[in-house]
C-alpha cells in the first residue's frame, strides 16, 4: 500500500489499521447525507465510517447513475482481491470536467470512501488520490469538494461579517 | 387557396402575439430555461452562504441556521460541523410532524428498498425535491418541466383549476397559477412514494401538495417553498425551502440508468 496521504480537510481523522484496510472512526469526516443524488448511500454503505485503500484500476466505467471504478487491491496475505468503487453519476463529473479517460487501467489509486453495508467489496468513494498527491475527488455528490469550498466561503463570510 | 392561407398567417400571427404577451406580462415571471442547485453548481457565485448551508429545510431550520451563522460566537465551527448541526436540526423538525402511522413506517423502512436502485424513475415529489438541473418550458396553456436521471419530466396545466378523477399515479396531476410573480402549482392524485429518501419523507396515497415558485428581484435565483400535506404520515403540513440559480450555461443531460447501485 501507499502511504497514507491524508487531505488537510481530513488531518484530523483518527486511524485505524483493519484487515489491510485503514478504517476510520465513526465520528469523524463530518460528510453528511445533507443533500446526495439519488438513493440514499445507507442502502449499501455504513454511512458513519470511512476506510482507505490503495488499487489498480483496472477499469472506470463512466455511467449513470454513478460511475464505477474496479480495482485490483493486494491483501495482507498478498493475494490480489477485486474491488469496486461507485462515485457520482458521469453527468455531473463530466460538469465537473472529467472525461471518460480520467483513469486508466494500470492506475495506482488511493480511495477515501464508505465501506460497505454487508461486508463486501465495494466502497462509495469520497476522494481519490494519485500518486503525485493529486486529488481527483469525484465522489457521489462531489461531497468532498463541496465541503472544501464551503469552508473556504465560510472564512470568506466570518471575515466580511466581522 | 390564397384566402385560405392568408387566415393561416393571420392566426399564426395571433398565437405567437398571445404567447409572446403572456410570457412578457409583467404580472408572469419568466422561469424559462435552466435551473441548477447547490449540489450540481456548488461554485457558482451567485450563491450566498446561507444558500450554499441550505437544503431542502423547514423554515425553522433556515432560521436555525441564519442564527448560527450570524453569531460570532459559533466562528470556532467548521464548516462540516455547523452543516452537521443543520441536518440534525432539519432531520427532528421533519420528525417533529410524524403521524404515528409515519413513525411506524419510518421505523420500518429499509434504504436497500429504494426502488430507484432498480433503476425506477422517481416520483412527483421525489422530483420535484431533487438536486439535479430542470429545464422550465412556458407556454400559454402549460408548464413542462424537464429533469435528467431518475428524476421524471413533468407537465403542469396552466388552463385549468380543476384536477381529473383518476386513481393515483407516481405523477399525480399538476396545474398552475401565478400569484403576482409567483408560480403556483398544486399537484394531486400522488401515489405512495418515496418523497424525499435523505430526509426520510414517503407519502401515502393521500398526499398533496403546492409549490411557490418565486423569482428573485435581479431573476437569477429562483426560491421554492413546498408544501407537502399528508394527513396519513405528517400530523401538519410539511414545509420544505430551497434555492436554485439560473444557470443558462448547462444543459439537460439525457442519462440513461446503467449500473445498479450496490451490485458488483
Amino acid at each position: 500500500m501507499l502511504p497514507v496521504n491524508l487531505s488537510p480537510a481530513n488531518s484530523r481523522e483518527s486511524l485505524v489499521m483493519k484487515g489491510g484496510k485503514l478504517v476510520l472512526g465513526s465520528c469523524v469526516l463530518l460528510i453528511s447525507t445533507l443533500a446526495q443524488p439519488h438513493h440514499n448511500p445507507a442502502a449499501h454503505y455504513l454511512v458513519d465510517e470511512r476506510i482507505e485503500i490503495v488499487g489498480i484500476v483496472t477499469e472506470f466505467r463512466p455511467v449513470n447513475p454513478h460511475s464505477r471504478i474496479y480495482f485490483d487491491v493486494n491483501n495482507e496475505a498478498g493475494n490480489t482481491e477485486a474491488w469496486m468503487a461507485e462515485g457520482d453519476s458521469i453527468i455531473n463529473l463530466r460538469r465537473a470536467g472529467w472525461t471518460n479517460e480520467q483513469l486508466k487501467p494500470g492506475d495506482r489509486i488511493n480511495i477515501l470512501g464508505r465501506p460497505s453495508r454487508d461486508g463486501s467489496n465495494l466502497i462509495e468513494w469520497t476522494f481519490i488520490t494519485m500518486p503525485d498527491g493529486t486529488e481527483v475527488g469525484g465522489g457521489n455528490g462531489q461531497q468532498g469538494e463541496r465541503l472544501r469550498m464551503l469552508e473556504e466561503r465560510l472564512t470568506q463570510y466570518r471575515l466580511e461579517r466581522n | 387557396m390564397m384566402m385560405k392561407d392568408r387566415t393561416v398567417v393571420i392566426l399564426a400571427w395571433i398565437l405567437l402575439n398571445t404567447a409572446s404577451a403572456v410570457a412578457q406580462n409583467s404580472s408572469n415571471p419568466v422561469l424559462a430555461g435552466v435551473w441548477s442547485s447547490t449540489v450540481t453548481s456548488f461554485n457558482h457565485s451567485a450563491w450566498d452562504i446561507f444558500d450554499l448551508f441550505g437544503c431542502n429545510c423547514t423554515p425553522e431550520t433556515y432560521d436555525y441556521l441564519r442564527g448560527l451563522l450570524q453569531d460570532p460566537a459559533n466562528d470556532h465551527l467548521s464548516a462540516a460541523e455547523l452543516q452537521d448541526m443543520v441536518v440534525t436540526f432539519n432531520r427532528q423538525a421533519i420528525n417533529d410532524l410524524l403521524t404515528d402511522e409515519g413513525r411506524r413506517y419510518e421505523d420500518v423502512y429499509d434504504h436497500a428498498d429504494d426502488p430507484s436502485i432498480l433503476c425506477e424513475p422517481f416520483g412527483v415529489f421525489r422530483t420535484i425535491l431533487h438536486n439535479d438541473p430542470i429545464h422550465i418550458e412556458q407556454t400559454i396553456d402549460r408548464i413542462v418541466i424537464t429533469t435528467e436521471d431518475l428524476a421524471s419530466d413533468r407537465t403542469i396545466y396552466m388552463n385549468t383549476r380543476e384536477h381529473p378523477e383518476v386513481p393515483p399515479t407516481s405523477l399525480g396531476h399538476s396545474i398552475g397559477w401565478y400569484e403576482d410573480s409567483t408560480l403556483v402549482i398544486e399537484t394531486v392524485g400522488v401515489s405512495a412514494n418515496i418523497a424525499d429518501d435523505n430526509l426520510g419523507i414517503h407519502n401515502s396515497s393521500q398526499g398533496t401538495s403546492i409549490e411557490r415558485y418565486t423569482l428573485s428581484p435581479d431573476g437569477r435565483k429562483l426560491h421554492l417553498l413546498f408544501t407537502l400535506t399528508d394527513p396519513v404520515r405528517y400530523s401538519a403540513p410539511l414545509t420544505l425551502e430551497r434555492m436554485r440559480i439560473f444557470t443558462p450555461e448547462v444543459s439537460i443531460e439525457n442519462a440513461p440508468c446503467e449500473s445498479i447501485s450496490g451490485q458488483f
